[in-house]
């Protein structure tokens, strides 16, 4: 074998050898292999989960390549530094892939893309924001992304879209999107949102009172956010002379947050509206 | 035999090379060990008996654990920050930090503990709290702000230990001075108290006031003494109804006008700082913390504003008994100022300090975890609390009877969930209210005075304050956006139907709120807004 021999045959052996990693990267790819990439996103390390995505992008399965470009999209807007060329080339993956298909990844992109109109530009377009999350709502209502969109669609209505709105209008507006809502988890979140919209704009605080209630019974609050409510439904109830409501929510927080600061408060608040406990009979 | 100099400092010179080697050497095998695997904490607590603390409790954890080596880095306060950022940067971190959630990045730098916090704790068996999800066996059950980060819905950091502020004093000296050895238990008690010392030496020519104070240690008092008296106005701005406020929310309402440092609920609260300067060393806006220290130990005043955290330097430092006591703000009883109080007044929020964090890029997640166990277990904490004298964060540890007079009143009203109306929005209020504190306390220092200056100039600072504080708002939402995102990738389909665990709305919401503001005040005085 000459020289010349040699190096065609490794040159055949290289090519033969990448296919073969092309090929077992794909194959690992559509093993759910991206999942790997997902899992790093979660903890932070972008550039990680970009290799991974980078291999699944040359899958031969088009759904692979899909969420792989997906994946690259969303890791794109949180690694560091995040420059607006980055949220730019992002955003450019999501117009793509939501323009492409009514699978998840389409779904998620118009997710994506209305946050980065909302949070993640320079300047921040709520009337762009609110487009894409309107149209993820009317194509997939019951998507998880399009349910996921709704709470901070609320958010735009509340406070940035329609300048020429009055806070009563603005929670009317935000009140009407509870229609959309199919899982009690964005239903809360509307509702807690309006609550808070509505102290925020001083409205009468009592008008909160029903969302707050609804918000718990629907359940799903995080720690901090149930102990909210649980104190805003008592004093709310309280205000209003709804002391046996008021009661039972005050008695429900002492219940569930033995060792919070604001027990003093609630207890002092409770004597108000609990008839104090009559001294048992004597012999 | 005679030694030339230059040989002397050769000699010297070799020795200290030869010890270098030895110490390098040791660290080398230490860490080459393959039978154990060596962890490092680090923290910032050089006050009396906490890094005896630490080792007393690192020796029994590696009795338990003969395969773990832990190793405790302790550097001082001033550097620590810059120290840490370093580390932490270079991937060259301590496995686990002690840190604080105003140093920010926390989501970068740290692993959650959420996944943790509901597990029991495994150094609790056979104690009270055997079966207790770890959370609740802190006596704040993690609601502190390292412990549960608000901004980022996830649990962070373990913590340590409690504090609060009190007056110490100098047993034999109340003795001497009053005849008796109980402390004040009302304000105008503490008033009586401070005029006799302020006789006692007039008549016997000492150099003695009552209270040895300073600009470092007077900030805890201040906040909270005017704090409680300024309760009314911040009952007044419970907006949302949960019993406090957060301080970037009363900000907020200080910029939409509904409230200022002249509303006359607030004119006690200065009066009564006003009268503590009066009782104060002579000049203590001057004095560091470490001078006002010097004075109490020698002798120069009969009580010392201080932290609790100083209370086991001082232990140490002071030949004579030591007393504490809370400074007993005027209640609803006070022939003057009464009928504007409204006590009992809490110690602020019942929040465990001390927050020790779990490095993200750890390669002993899992002995970084055991050891964090360990130290906040039944055992662990009772070790540190009584070899530090230090103040108990889990439920069931008894402190020392030393320490039993700094355990800190949760019994009473508090309406500030993460500050005070002296330490605001940021940086800018924080100093702009303490830049000032000579307009109340210098020689020709007024209350009203020190009010019209904060209100002067607090404005643009609570503007310059949020405008900041919103890039590091909308940072988080954006980073939280991908990992929610990524979480619910992750998941597959079991996890496919519930909504992302995006940053709450409630929480999104008050950035909008902010926006709302600043941009409504940047548009006021024509600039543009952020």
């Amino acid at each position: 074998m000459n020289a010349t021999e040699h190096i065609g045959l490794c040159q055949r052996l290289g090519r033969a050898l990448f296919a073969g990693l092309a090929f077992m990267g794909a194959v690992t790819a559509r093993g759910g292999e991206l999942t790997a990439g997902w899992v790093a996103l979660t903890n932070y390390r972008a550039d990680e989960a970009m290799q991974v995505f980078a291999v699944g992008a040359q899958a031969a399965d088009a759904r692979v390549a899909r969420e792989a470009r997906f994946g690259r999209g969303v890791a794109l807007l949180t690694r560091q530094p995040v420059t607006a060329s980055q949220v730019e080339e992002a955003r450019e993956l999501f117009r793509a892939l939501a323009e492409s298909g009514t699978d998840e990844f389409a779904q998620g992109a118009r997710f994506y893309l209305g946050r980065i109109a909302q949070h993640h530009q320079e300047q921040p377009d709520p009337e762009e924001a609110a487009r894409q999350f309107r149209q993820l709502l009317a194509e997939h209502e019951r998507s998880v992304w399009a349910q996921s969109a709704l709470g901070r669609l609320a958010l735009l209505q509340l406070y940035a879209l329609d300048p020429g709105f009055t806070p009563a209008q603005r929670i009317a507006a935000a009140e009407r999107l509870l229609a959309q809502a199919h899982v009690p988890a964005a239903e809360g979140e509307v509702r807690v949102a309006i609550a808070e919209a509505i102290f925020y704009y001083r409205l009468p605080a009592q008008l909160a009172l029903p969302h707050l209630l609804a918000a718990e019974r629907l359940g799903g609050s995080d720690r901090a956010g149930r102990a909210d409510l649980l104190l805003q439904i008592a004093e709310l109830s309280r205000l209003a002379g709804l002391k046996a409501q008021a009661a039972r929510y005050y008695h429900l927080f002492l219940r569930e947050n033995p060792r919070d600061t604001a027990n003093y408060n609630a207890r002092m608040h409770l004597a108000e509206v609990e008839p104090p406990v009559p001294a048992p009979a004597g012999p | 035999m005679k030694f030339s100099g230059k040989l002397v400092g050769l000699l010297l010179l070799g020795a200290g090379y030869a010890v270098a080697v030895g110490l390098m050497v040791r660290h080398v095998t230490q860490e080459t060990r393959p039978d154990r695997v060596t962890i490092r904490v680090a923290q910032w607590q050089l006050e009396g008996g906490v890094r005896q603390a630490f080792a007393a409790m690192i020796r029994r954890y590696e009795q338990l654990n003969p395969r773990v080596h832990v190793e405790l880095i302790s550097i001082p306060d001033r550097t620590y920050r810059q120290w840490a950022q370093t580390q932490l940067v270079g991937g060259e971190a301590p496995d686990i930090i002690e840190y604080s959630i105003d140093y920010n990045n926390v989501e970068r730098y740290f692993a959650p503990i959420s996944d943790e916090v509901l597990k029991p704790n495994p150094y609790n068996r056979g104690t009270p709290l055997e079966g207790v999800p770890w959370r609740d066996t802190f006596l704040d059950a993690m609601a502190n702000s390292d412990g549960f980060n608000v901004r980022l819905n996830q649990y962070y950091a373990a913590t340590l230990t409690q504090h609060s502020m009190r007056l110490i004093y100098n047993r034999p000296m109340l003795r001497e001075i009053t005849g008796g050895d109980a402390p004040p238990t009302t304000y105008r008690e503490f008033v009586a108290l401070c005029a006799r010392v302020e006789a006692y030496a007039r008549e016997r020519h000492l150099t003695l006031a009552p209270l040895a104070n300073s600009k470092d240690t007077v900030i805890g008092e201040a906040m909270f003494i005017f704090d409680s008296a300024s309760s009314a106005v911040a009952q007044r701005l419970d907006h949302r109804h949960v019993f406090g406020a957060l301080t970037k929310e009363v900000a907020l309402d200080y910029l939409r006008g509904e409230w200022s440092f002249r509303d006359p609920e607030m004119r006690i609260g200065f009066e009564l700082l006003a009268e503590l300067g009066r009782h104060s060393t002579p000049g203590f806006l001057q004095l560091s913390r470490d001078s006002a220290l010097m004075d109490f130990v020698r002798g120069r005043t009969m009580m010392i504003v201080a932290p609790s955290w100083e209370a086991s330097s001082l232990k140490e430092l002071c030949p004579f008994e030591l007393g504490a006591f809370r400074y007993p703000v005027p209640l609803q009883d006070d022939p003057a100022y009464g009928p504007r109080m409204l006590g009992p007044y809490a110690d602020g929020r019942l929040a465990t300090l001390m927050a020790m964090y779990l490095n993200r890029q750890t390669r002993h997640r899992a002995e970084a975890l055991d050891f964090l166990h360990f130290i906040t277990s039944v055992e662990g904490n009772q070790i540190f609390t009584d070899v530090s004298t230090w103040l108990p964060a889990i439920v069931g540890v008894r402190p020392s009877a030393y320490s039993r007079q700094f355990l800190p009143i949760y019994n009473g009203y508090i309406w500030f969930i993460d500050g005070s109306f002296l330490n605001l929005s940021g940086d800018d209020a924080i100093a702009h209210v303490r830049n000032n504190f000579f307009r109340l306390w210098g020689p020709e220092g007024r209350a009203e005075a020190y009010a019209e200056a904060l209100d002067a100039g607090l404005r643009p600072r609570i503007l310059s304050d949020l405008t900041r504080n919103l890039t590091v708002q909308v940072q988080n939402l954006t980073g939280g956006d991908s990992a929610a995102g990524a979480a619910h990738m992750a998941a597959g389909p079991a996890g496919a139907t519930a909504p992302l665990a995006l940053l709450p709305a409630r929480l999104e919401g008050r950035t909008y709120q902010m926006l709302t503001v600043v941009h409504a005040e940047a548009d006021k005085a024509g600039k543009a807004a952020p």
